[in-house]
């Protein structure tokens, strides 16, 4: 039964791989040839041998949809050049050719758009009314490529199920969640595999929508992952009770007491401030003389700006001792998070109780946050006992959580620290939704983001 | 083309993301099972010694108190279920009600002045002592690295791998029933 098995997969494997490797290796045909030769011309900064090139693609090009592709491609090439008569005449016959309610007609009317108010802008036949809808059906090519790709999901479906099938010893109380693994796996790789083929057949030139688009997906995927970490976090020490250091044990823990500055304390550059715990900006006001791009006039202007910029900054903890009146623990401050409650501003190196609305060039404004020694914190990390050389005492300790990814010194109320979590994990979230919007708001608008870019 | 050429960076980076998601939950559950191995190896050799010493125990006290002899063929077959343990179950199920009874040997020799005089128990006393606070603080470390396991276990999609090729829970040494008992104190 098994070896059946493994030679059906085999015979499927090798049908898919031949249907795969027929995609990759269709010659293309003589006009996209050239149409592609073109581009590479082009690119070497050949541009008039590019448009010649490109005049033999037209002349090849067997319907009109691919005249219109060259002939917005040789308008644009010729806008870039300056040739703004020949980018006209281009993209006139762009529009004339282009099937109604296609996006190149859009892209060809910003293009002539665009062009310098002084050149005429011939007439140019408007599309009439769309009575079909604005939908242009995939190439033949693309259309072929869903079942290969059936093929290939069921393929990996199986030779993963057969795998872990082997690898947890035939069990079959197994078998659901190694479906759904391999079911995400085999899914997993069938998306990684249009974009091989399409770079195997060569034809894969990135416009401006594909970068923004990937750029969008992996900034969603980013956001999304530290919004959940952030929430898990949060939850964990909204979770976690408060423990008395006789009773603890190891493990992650919160533990209340007086910090004791048992091993030294640190002292700010301004106003001699000692904490175990610092963080001390000083910036000072100037004047900056800066060269900027004037977009709407495009030309390099020059503007004064008044600004605050930082000529000192420091951020530090030390170990400190916890003393929560049952017991003392160590805690190593290393990767901690903290959560100052005390500030002290100073303005010109004077205590102040707040800043002034209006400044001079070369005031200087300090931030100092700190937590002082003695001062009662909150503690969530990792707690362990370590054996006392020559003793039969441990020491206790408290130190970050490498399995929570966590660790915090809070001084003050414990809200602080649920408060910035839920709003940090909120933004992320909201702000990989919005990417996420992006990305099928380009993929339902294909060219969106290059007649953007066309337009300004 | 443009819009199928978007779609297929599109799908080719979350397929990347799931693989590297899917590959690093397999990666943190192999490392989080071999801390629980580790931490349950260091048990494992402080138990060995327990046990080693378990026959020079009952030879010195088997003497002296003749009426706990139930107990002292008890510790005897629990040492044998206890070497002989066909998974970690069961494994701490006797090392848990081994220390009970140890504990209760220990303190007999209150109750016996010559035994209490024997220079043998009184070392094998201390040594016990010792073992067993060593026991307890490497039990602990133990705990918290098969919870850990256990816990990574739970979430998605460690769930899948966990289930796909191994699905043990670690077990953790926990309080025995007779020892969450409240003790009734009378006057």
């Amino acid at each position: 039964m098994r070896a059946l098995l493994t030679i059906a997969l085999l015979v499927i494997s090798l049908g898919a791989g031949y249907a795969l490797a027929q995609q990759s290796a269709r010659p293309l045909p003589k006009w996209k040839q050239e149409f592609q030769r073109a581009r590479q011309v082009w690119d070497k900064g050949e541009a008039e041998r590019a448009l010649a090139v490109l005049e033999k693609a037209f002349a090849l090009a067997p319907d009109d949809t691919a005249r219109a592709q060259i002939a917005f491609r040789y308008a644009d090439w010729s806008h870039q050049l300056g040739q703004y008569d020949t980018a006209t005449r281009w993209y006139s016959k762009c529009i004339t050719l282009s099937p109604p309610g296609s996006d190149l007609i859009r892209r060809a009317r910003e293009g002539l758009n665009a062009l310098p108010r002084a050149r005429p802008v011939p007439a140019y036949p408007v599309p009439p009314a769309t009575t079909v809808p604005p939908w242009t059906p995939a190439p033949a090519d693309e259309v072929r490529m869903f079942p290969s790709l059936a093929v290939l999901f069921a393929v990996s479906l199986l030779v993963l199920l057969m795998l872990l099938q082997w690898a947890s010893g035939w069990r079959r109380e197994a078998f659901f969640a190694q479906v759904v693994l391999s079911t995400l796996l085999a899914g997993a790789v069938t998306m990684m595999v249009p974009l091989g083929v399409i770079l195997l057949s060569q034809r894969f030139s990135p416009q401006p929508d594909d970068w923004v688009a990937g750029i969008l997906t992996i900034g969603s995927i980013v956001c999304m992952a530290f919004a959940a970490r952030t929430w898990q976090q949060g939850q964990l020490l909204r979770a976690t009770p408060l423990t008395r250091l006789r009773s603890a044990s190891h493990g992650f823990l919160k533990v209340r007491g007086v910090a004791e500055a048992a091993f030294g304390v640190l002292t700010s550059q301004v106003g001699n401030i000692s904490g175990i715990y610092l963080s001390e900006i000083s910036q000072r006001y100037v004047r900056r003389t800066e060269t900027y791009y004037d977009s709407q006039s495009k030309r390099w202007k020059t503007r004064t700006v008044h600004r605050w910029e930082t000529i000192y900054s420091f951020t530090q903890g030390v170990n400190f001792l916890l003393d929560d009146g049952t017991s003392k623990a160590i805690v190593e401050v290393d990767g901690a998070e903290f959560y100052p409650e005390h500030v002290a501003l100073f303005y010109n190196y004077r205590p102040v109780r707040s800043f002034r609305w209006f400044a001079s060039v070369g005031d200087v404004r300090t931030t100092i946050r700190y937590i002082p020694p003695n001062a009662t914190v909150t503690v969530w990390a990792r707690y362990y006992e370590r054996d006392l050389p020559g003793t039969e005492r441990d020491e206790m300790r408290l130190q970050y959580d490498r399995f929570h990814k966590c660790m915090v010194v809070l001084e003050g109320n414990e809200s602080k620290v649920y408060t910035t979590r839920s709003g940090t994990g909120l933004a992320l979230a909201v702000l990989g939704v919005l990417m996420l919007l992006g990305v099928i708001f380009i993929l339902l608008n294909p060219g969106a983001v290059s007649g953007y870019i066309n337009t300004y | 083309m443009a819009g199928i050429s978007t779609l297929a960076i599109v799908l080719f980076i979350i397929g990347g993301v799931l693989v590297i998601w899917v590959i690093a939950a397999y990666n943190n559950l192999v490392h989080l099972r071999g801390q629980a191995q580790r931490a349950w190896a260091n048990v494992d050799v402080v138990l060995k010694q327990r046990w080693d010493l378990i026959p020079n125990l009952v030879e010195t006290v088997k003497g002296y108190a003749q009426h706990e002899r139930q107990m002292l063929e008890r510790i005897a077959e629990l040492r044998a279920v206890a070497l002989g343990a066909k998974d970690r179950k069961e494994r701490i199920q006797a090392e848990q009600e081994a220390s009970r009874l140890l504990g209760n040997i220990i303190v007999w020799g209150e109750n016996y002045p010559e035994l209490k005089a024997n220079e043998n128990f009184l070392q094998l006393q201390r040594t016990l002592a010792d073992l067993e606070e060593q026991i307890a603080d490497r039990r602990e470390l133990y705990n918290e690295a098969a919870t850990n396991y256990n816990v990574y276990q739970k979430t998605f999609p460690a769930v899948l791998v966990a289930q796909s090729v191994w699905a043990a829970e670690m077990p953790l040494f926990e309080a025995a029933p007779q020892e969450r008992e409240v003790p009734k104190v009378q006057f």
